[in-house]
């Protein structure tokens, strides 16, 4: 492992991925400092440009850094004009914001920086370590062990989704529903393709995932109308103080824990571990009541956990090819485009590239602190810009790059199709997560829950109880699991709603 | 009479056409001509399917019963009058939508460039872009140089119409080869 390892490490520094990390940073702040543009949708209309390059070590890396730099980017309008670009940085309007109030936007604006960039680099640390034990358990997978432990990760995705468990659970049906439209992985039959050539195949995922995620966001844009210029940004204050930032520095690793564990669960993502470590850093604080009311430390406690979530959602990407989030989704679709499969195998069959994107995602934490730091002025002004001017660009992208992926025509019919079911879904507010993991991850229970069935042969009691015990333990306890995450999220959801009214 | 409440509505859509995949999943599921026999193959081709529809329609019916007992299956007056205000900008989503979907199906006949330059100006007018210049600028040029950077350095064909291919190659002729 040690040789994959090294050779990992001599594939990843080259120059050309470091500019296109760079480059996927600027781009990703660009998209999340821009309010009413989320990291999903900015991934989404970019994720053909990262198979266009090619080279894996260069367009996975660039999606990482569109990542990265997406998270950090929201905080910017969440703390100049209170309006969080992306989900995750929801949390950061409550003290970020009153900070900017009080003239100290230049403190709050860093001490983001500072938090994501150390919550980034050790989460990233983390993930460097864990996918290789990780990753030689999994390998002892067979069929049955992938088949419920996907059945697990596909109850704790939609009970842990946004809104009520019932809407998870459907989109998640919804998703599966699309996956097995085509043909039958063992008999080949045509499954709903109403004897088209085009559906036999199935539905591509690229156009899915822009058609969901894009779409919808352009839809809404079209409704609220050119907004965004209204309000005005102000980069004002002081530099952070050394002091200022070492105070803060427990509750940044204390959110990087969490934030560290969240990532590693499918499902949760980073709005629910951003609230996490706030209310986390809140709790454990000597002045509480200073929360809400301009204190660095909620700023660090939010930024720190969003950020640690983007390095551990890989482990059970990499590893068992399943998605935590949207994110991670259009993240899978990139290594599947570039001919990888994520999976119990990625590591065996592609070792050195694995190692050599993790790594490459842990240096470019070096480019993150640089770029945020020499780009935070001009990432105020973009706070500012015309929304006009940049959906028909964004509405470009999502065409081309629909096209791009196959240059299949039909692609197109899908991309629009898709997006109507995302808008129809978005209108009547059900998250469209659960229904792209069920898509993807809907294929493979059916495909692994098949060959367990091949495998159990007659005597399937024997085969559950004797030879799999740990696949029936685990198929067991998923709805045990899903009643708690569902209750505990329910009262999360509650007690973070609190906190937003407070 | 009051419209459905759009969740309501939608579990409702999702609620008939998994009743309707169910009932006609005979007829839309197709064995291939030459079958396996049942004892290589492990689980039906409709064995999957069916569950994941039965579940499909069982959870809607839940979520469907719990809305009429809890929320009510239809928008209040109260909530409709409110709405009917918030949505004035409702018209401008139904001409996004018309001009998207005319647009993808023009993509192949008409082009990259111009399908582009209709679907950039029709937003931008739509989201409230008033500058002509401006419009004209974004929605001529991007499309222009996306083409050309696609087709020319990252060689990757787009659907383009003959007399914008013929136009634009003296341009492409003039950049370095990559």
């Amino acid at each position: 492992m040690m040789e994959v390892f090294l050779a990992g490490l001599d594939a990843a520094l080259r120059v050309d991925t470091f500019v296109w990390i760079s480059g996927g940073l600027l781009l990703g702040m660009l998209m999340g400092s821009l309010p009413g543009f989320t990291t999903t949708m900015g991934m989404s209309v970019l994720v053909p440009i990262s198979f266009l390059v090619g080279d894996p070590l260069i367009g996975i890396p660039f999606l990482i850094g569109v990542y990265k730099g997406g998270i950090y980017g929201g905080s910017v309008p969440a703390i100049l004009i209170a309006m969080p670009g992306t989900g995750a940085s929801i949390a950061t309007v409550f003290d970020g914001h009153e900070l900017t109030k009080q003239g100290k936007s230049r403190k709050a604006l860093e001490m983001g920086l500072y938090a994501s960039v150390i919550s980034d680099f050790f989460s990233d640390i983390f993930t460097l370590v864990m996918i290789v034990p990780v990753g030689a358990i999994v390998l002892g997978f067979g069929p049955p062990e992938i088949a419920s432990v996907m059945f697990l990760s596909l109850v704790i995705i939609a009970v842990t989704s946004t809104g009520p468990v019932m809407k998870g659970l459907l989109m998640l049906c919804l998703g599966i529903w699309f996956g097995f439209i085509g043909a039958d992985p063992f008999s080949g039959a045509a499954r709903y393709t109403f004897g088209t050539n085009q559906l036999y195949d199935g539905f591509h995922l690229i156009p899915m995932l822009i058609g969901l995620f894009a779409l919808p966001e352009i839809f809404n844009a079209v409704k609220e109308g050119d907004q965004s210029n209204s309000r005005i940004a102000t980069f004002v204050g002081k530099h952070l103080e050394f002091s200022e930032f070492k105070k803060s520095l427990r509750t940044i690793f204390r959110s990087t824990a969490i934030g560290t564990f969240i990532g590693l669960v499918p499902g949760l993502g980073q709005p629910i571990a951003a609230m996490m470590g706030y209310i986390a850093a809140k709790n454990s604080s000597k002045t509480p009541e200073k929360f809400g009311k301009g204190e660095l430390d909620g700023v660090a406690g939010a930024e720190a956990a969003n950020n640690a979530v983007n390095g551990p959602t890989m482990v059970p990407l990499l590893t068992l090819g399943i998605p935590g989030d949207a994110v991670t989704a259009l993240l899978l679709g990139a290594f599947m485009m570039q001919g990888l499969r994520p999976g119990p195998t990625l590591l065996e069959t592609n070792g050195e590239v694995v190692f050599a994107i993790l790594i490459a995602m842990v240096v470019a934490n070096i480019l993150f602190l640089i770029i945020g730091y020499l780009t935070i002025p001009l990432f105020t002004k973009v706070v500012t810009i015309k929304r006009s001017l940049l959906i028909p660009v964004t509405i470009m992208l999502a065409f081309a790059g629909t096209y791009l992926a196959r240059s299949n025509p039909f692609d197109i019919v899908t991309l629009i199709g898709f997006g109507l079911v995302g808008i129809a879904a978005r209108t009547a507010k059900f998250d469209v997560a659960p229904m792209v993991m069920g898509f993807i991850l809907g294929r493979e229970l059916e495909y692994s829950f098949g060959q367990t069935l091949a495998l159990a042969g007659d005597d399937w009691l024997h085969f559950a109880f004797v030879e799999r015990i740990g696949m029936t333990a685990v198929v067991l306890a998923t709805p045990i699991i899903g009643i708690f995450l569902g209750v505990r999220m329910n009262r999360f959801r509650q007690k973070a709603a609190a906190g937003e009214q407070g | 009479m009051f419209p459905l409440q759009s969740e309501v509505r939608f579990a409702l859509i999702i609620f008939v056409l998994a009743m309707i995949a169910l009932v006609f999943s005979g007829e839309l599921i197709i064995d291939p001509p030459i079958s396996l026999s049942s004892n290589l193959l492990a689980m039906n081709s409709r064995a999957f399917p069916f569950l994941v529809l039965i579940s499909t329609v069982i959870i809607s019916f839940i979520f469907l019963m719990n809305a009429a007992r809890t929320s009510g299956l239809w928008v209040s007056r109260n909530h409709s009058t409110g709405s009917a205000s918030a949505s004035k900008n409702v018209w401008r989503q139904y001409v996004f939508l018309i001009i998207t979907v005319t647009c993808a199906l023009l993509l192949t006949t008409l082009g990259f460039i111009a399908t582009m330059f209709l679907l950039m100006v029709s937003t931008a007018i739509l989201i409230g872009n008033r500058n002509v210049f401006q419009i004209l600028c974004v929605s001529t040029l991007i499309p222009v140089c996306f083409y050309i950077v696609v087709t020319h350095v990252i060689r990757t064909a787009l659907p383009e119409a003959e007399i914008v291919q013929r136009f634009l190659a003296p341009l492409i002729r003039f950049l370095p080869a990559f």
